[in-house]
């Protein structure tokens, strides 16, 4: 899995473990992670419990203690991670990578308006004047497919619905122009009809911006139809790298009882397959 | 209105059913002249996005919520609006909602769970109904004493589901039963509704976002769209796109859509 792009990846991480302390000693949510990645769009698949939100935090520097992060290699356009103190993370985040999270509700501040969040990080991260700030803010509302963005920047968070929230989101993360964008279950709180319009609109910023994207989600069909590789993780381990448009030539019996297991009108009247987990997936190959 | 069992009077019916949330100028209608019939056994479903009414809908037939007009018969009880169903109604109608997390009390054991309702509707041998529930849901003996806490989601959700049927109800509502779940614990959660509708005289309104998991699953379908039901459908229909609404339509995308590149997409 190491088809990296010519120069210097975006992202470059080896051996990601991610460990926490339990009455066994320390166990490993994350082992042994590895992705080489540029400005491509990667999907992260795996059930709940499998580490794959864990891992985006680890790149972000958001694992707190008692959880402890180590790597043989942790990169970001060329930036050790590994080296970085809490003020070097702060100029990073923001800045040079984003997180989107599956619902606004719980990650936009309640209390401010849109328009203040939005501007934040140019308020942090670059000397601008005022109203520079709130024209990128404004102008970024219009990017995300808000029709009345003045009145969207003057909203506050519970006046919105969850697809203008997130829309709301993707552009409070986009504005000040990262390298890199993580969506962790962007779309699992929207209906699948709100969840197709901010898919699409995440793939032409993404496409127009040139950005790198990590998809985490537990959804392999939308990952699929969205990303260019696929990694699939299982119990902290990713057990299959996959090429998005040819996820039937998936081998490993996980990522194929995954795909197995969804229902349609064709799988009427029949019962579905379900996983036969085996204790040897938990293994590394 | 769609076809059902000649002869029969339907279980659930529904007749210019309109519902409404809060009063005076602020009064939002959710539901706008809805009507449906389902038959005795047949499952239905309920579709539609975020808001569209149709959990509401289902809450009046639970008889949750009774600020609302028109005619609702849910398992031989005509509702009235203003007034809270007899406690039998909630006996032979039970509800699994969305979110196992929500809907089991954390301080009570799974025991506990099962034996309240049970013991409210005055049942005889609790215990082996208890027992009888945990095994049909997959659960088994161990899990009896245990804390939703020490449960997985699936396993919550099983919970849920074995307090529903212990009742031996006539009407089963499903408000996004499978929705907070993962795909493989989705699959054994909708193989025991499955399971569970072939061994009991049961009638089953479910109601979701998802177009793949209703034909899945379900006989007949009614789509919602900002209150109002667009289009009634059977499954065949949707099998075969014999869709006239545009909404559904682009539900149908949405949902089933899943294999199809984002790019190739309209």
């Amino acid at each position: 899995m190491t088809d990296a792009p010519a120069g210097r990846p975006l992202l470059d991480v080896d051996g990601l473990t991610v460990t926490f302390p339990s009455p066994e000693g320390r166990l490993a949510v994350v082992r042994d992670f590895a992705l080489t990645m540029g400005r491509e769009k990667i999907g992260i698949v795996g059930e709940s419990g499998s580490g794959k939100s864990i891992t985006a935090r680890s790149i972000l520097g958001l694992v707190r203690e008692p959880g402890a992060v180590t790597a043989r290699r942790l990169r970001l356009d060329g930036t050790d991670l590994l080296a970085l103190d809490a003020s070097g993370w702060r100029a990073l985040r923001g800045r040079k990578v984003g997180m989107i999270l599956q619902d606004p509700k719980f990650s936009l501040n309640p209390v401010q308006r849109i328009g203040d969040q939005i501007e934040e990080t140019l308020r942090l991260h670059e000397r601008t004047s005022r109203s520079e700030r709130r024209a990128r803010a404004l102008a970024m509302l219009e990017a995300v497919g808000i029709e009345d963005p003045e009145r969207m920047y003057r909203a506050y968070p519970h006046e919105l619905s969850g697809g203008m929230g997130q829309r709301a989101m993707i552009a409070a993360m986009l504005v000040s122009s990262p390298d890199l964008l993580i969506a962790d279950e962007p779309t699992s709180a929207l209906d699948v009809i709100v969840r197709e319009q901010v898919l699409r609109l995440l793939d032409r910023l993404v496409a127009e911006r040139g950005l790198g994207l990590i998809l985490i989600s537990h959804d392999l069909p939308m990952v699929a139809r969205f990303c260019d590789r696929i990694l699939v993780m299982y119990r902290g381990r990713v057990v299959e790298t996959l090429d998005a448009r040819r996820l039937s030539d998936a081998a490993h019996p996980y990522t194929r009882g995954l795909l197995a297991c969804l229902p349609s009108a064709a799988t009427r009247g029949r019962l579905l397959p379900t996983l036969a987990r085996d204790a040897a997936w938990e293994i590394a190959p | 209105m769609t076809a059902q069992t000649p002869g029969t009077a339907p279980t659930v019916a529904v007749a210019d059913l309109d519902v409404f949330y809060g009063e005076g100028r602020k009064r939002f209608h959710a539901v706008r002249g809805a009507s449906l019939a389902v038959a005795g056994r047949e499952t239905f479903g309920l579709v539609g996005g975020s808001g569209s009414g149709k959990s509401t809908l289902l809450r009046v037939l639970a008889g949750l919520w009774n600020s609302w007009q028109g005619t609702v018969t849910v398992a031989g009880t005509a509702l009235t609006p203003e007034r809270a169903p007899p406690r039998a109604f909630h006996r032979r109608v039970q509800m699994v909602f969305q979110d196992p997390y929500a809907s089991l009390n954390p301080r009570h054991t799974v025991d506990r769970i099962l034996s309240d309702g049970l013991e409210l509707h005055g049942f005889a041998d609790v215990d082996r109904r208890i027992r009888d529930g945990l095994d049909q849901v997959g659960l088994g003996p161990r899990f009896r004493f245990r804390y939703p806490h020490e449960l997985s989601g699936g396993q919550r959700q099983r919970v849920a589901i074995a307090r529903a049927v212990a009742l031996e109800p006539e009407v089963l509502l499903l408000d996004e039963p499978t929705s907070a779940l993962d795909a493989s614990v989705q699959a054994e959660i909708l193989n025991l509704l499955a399971a569970i509708r072939r061994e009991r005289p049961v009638t089953c309104v479910f109601v979701s976002h998802d177009l793949a998991v209703v034909a899945h699953l379900c006989d007949r379908i009614a789509v919602m769209q900002r209150g109002a039901i667009v289009e009634h459908l059977g499954v065949e229909d949707l099998v075969a796109d014999r869709v006239r609404h545009a909404y559904t339509r682009e539900l149908l995308a949405a949902s089933a859509g899943g294999l199809a590149p984002l790019a190739d997409a309209p």
